[in-house]
């Protein structure tokens, strides 16, 4: 069980995070939110990468920041950007992470090939990593996050500059992963994992504004969810005052889904069942209203 | 028509929508034709087939991870500091390539074979030694550069074993390099050291002093500052210093610091000294905050 008590970050006078609490048991957990609401700063915070001003975080009774070294141990952390020795290869790079995890040369070398056929680089564990696509990178980058076997999985947008059939692989293997550990993905794409998350936590305005299963939130939104056909014209004029969700043009009609409390002034429109997508616009845009 | 009433009124239509009501007239009146034997034997082959499919491809795509040794990884946890330090040189001692060890020793050892001249190969140690070994810091902390120390910091060690086992490996590579042009040095212009009575210690001192006093200026600037701009400030004080030992000035305290036993002789002591206790603030001081992240969400 991954613990977080009233964890509280401030960069000087700026607070980006003010006083999060959760619980995450094993499962697929996802953290969304707009770009810079935190998310980044709170997954820095889970891997013991920066301190927090406040709060405590725990992992199966280890606490952050005390016992940090025994923490690390535990989890595998991708971050959102990072880079690689360009004339590394990927065995090479891999090796240096296994000993830096403290592994001994012999479980390493066991554990890279092993990772490595897991993210599927396998065929080009000899090209140096200069020639590799970034695409590519952040598959050795997940690799290097399962070396250690952990029990707490954190990855920041670990699907983004993959293809849609990685992609596909990736949440499959995330979804395979939490059946025995706590995987914290903090992503923007969350449609595809959808069907696989056991919960999902919306982080905004430097709180968690929800934390719960995937329909819940989808509840949240229902009656706020609303559905209209209109001419290019209707949607030039109205687009300035609606917040949508999703837009589809055909043959110079715009199919819209709103987001709005009360029913909009549009001709024809109808109450829809809410997405998830339509649900995170709308927790975001309520708290944006308030 | 209640029921029409009750569908249209869930579709935010008038219930006496006539082309509505048109449309579920037709649609009640439509009657589903009966499948036959065959489509429906046609319909269970289609579906075994995808079925099948799916099944195969869940057991397949998703390789299952085995357990790592727990008691081994867990192991640099439990070590003591120093040991775990040791323990890291290794890998650190991967990130200084080969390519990086052979041109910059070659630079070395080719300053001192074209110098061909027992005072002047000194000095050009001694002011090559700091170079290579700023030059060296730099390779060895491109993580930062690179972008792959937040990775890095996620490993079980803390910031400071890290650093610690980087400036072995920083302070090793230039000591052995340096030691062998020493021993080039000695070797081929051994007039040097018989006749103007140096010793070897204080030939080693020569170069080393400066090598360990820059390093600390680096680390110490990196601090605030980074890596990338600790070694450039240290690299403008090298530049300052060489400008001066060019003056008259400084070339008459290099003649006097080579031979004697005042203050002066005794000032390779003090910077060696001074970098010492710099390198150890350093390590006292890093955090891993030391990296800005403020600005970003």
């Amino acid at each position: 069980m991954l613990e977080l008590s009233s964890i509280t970050k401030c960069f000087k006078n700026n607070c980006v995070i003010n006083d999060v609490s959760l619980s995450l048991p094993r499962g697929l957990h996802l953290l969304t939110g707009p770009n810079g609401a935190g998310k980044t700063t709170l997954l820095r915070i889970l891997a013991g990468i920066i301190a927090p001003t406040t709060g405590q975080v725990s992992l199966n009774g280890i606490f952050l920041p005390n016992d940090s070294v025994r923490f690390k141990a535990h989890m595998g952390y991708l971050p959102q950007k990072f880079g690689v020795y360009p004339e590394m290869t990927a065995q090479k790079f891999l090796r240096y992470f296994a000993e830096l995890k403290g592994m001994p040369a012999s479980i390493g070398v066991q554990k890279v090939e092993e990772v490595m056929d897991i993210a599927k680089i396998t065929s080009f564990h000899n090209k140096t990593l200069r020639d590799w696509t970034r695409g590519m990178r952040q598959k050795v980058g997940i690799a290097q996050a399962l070396l250690n076997d952990p029990d707490f999985l954190l990855m920041d947008e670990p699907l983004s500059g993959l293809d849609p059939e990685e992609r596909y692989y990736f949440c499959n293997l995330f979804s395979e992963l939490s059946s025995e550990r706590i995987v914290l993905l903090s992503t923007h794409i969350i449609s595809e994992l959808t069907a696989l998350a056991d919960s999902i936590m919306l982080l905004h305005k430097e709180k968690l504004q929800f934390k719960g299963p995937i329909p819940r939130m989808m509840e949240a939104a229902r009656g706020g969810v609303w559905l209209a056909a209109l001419s290019e014209g209707e949607w030039n004029d109205k687009k300035n005052e609606l917040v949508v969700s999703s837009l589809r043009a055909d043959k110079g009609l715009y199919e819209v889904r709103i987001i709005s409390d009360i029913r909009p002034e549009i001709t024809g429109v109808c109450s829809v069942e809410p997405t998830l997508e339509d649900a995170y616009i709308y927790l975001v845009s309520q708290d944006d209203s308030e | 028509m209640d029921k029409y009433q009750e569908i249209l009124s869930e579709i935010d239509k008038d219930g006496n929508d006539k082309e509505m009501v048109d449309v579920l007239n037709k649609l009640s009146a439509y009657t589903v034709p009966q499948p036959t034997a065959a489509m429906t034997t046609s319909l269970l082959c289609n579906l075994k087939v995808v079925l099948q499919e799916n099944e195969t491809s869940a057991c397949n795509e998703v390789p299952i991870i085995k357990p790592a040794d727990r008691v081994a990884v867990e192991r640099p946890a439990s070590d003591s500091s120093l040991l775990s330090v040791l323990r890291l040189v290794k890998p650190q001692l991967d990130i200084l390539s080969w390519r990086f060890m052979m041109m910059t020793s070659l630079i070395i050892f080719a300053g001192i074979f074209l110098i061909k001249s027992d005072t002047n190969s000194l000095i050009f140690l001694t002011n090559g030694a700091p170079i290579l070994g700023l030059l060296t810091l730099f390779y060895e902390h491109r993580a930062q550069l690179y972008g792959t120390n937040e990775l890095e910091a996620s490993c079980p060690y803390t910031p400071a074993q890290l650093a610690g086992a980087r400036i072995i490996v920083t302070v090793g590579y230039t000591i052995i390099v340096c030691l062998i042009a020493t021993g080039m040095i000695a070797l081929s212009f051994s007039n040097m050291l018989v006749n103007e009575k140096m010793l070897l210690w204080k030939t080693i001192l020569a170069w080393l002093a400066p090598m360990v006093f820059f390093l600390g200026v680096a680390l110490a600037v990196s601090l605030r500052l980074g890596v990338m701009y600790g070694c450039g400030s240290a690299f403008f004080i090298w530049v300052a210093q060489i400008v001066f030992e060019q003056s008259d000035v400084g070339n008459r305290l290099i003649q006097i610091s080579l031979v004697g036993n005042g203050l002066i002789q005794r000032m390779p002591m003090i910077f060696l000294g001074i970098g010492l206790i710099l390198i150890a603030i350093y390590i006292r001081c890093l955090r891993v905050e030391n990296i800005d992240y403020s600005q970003e969400g």
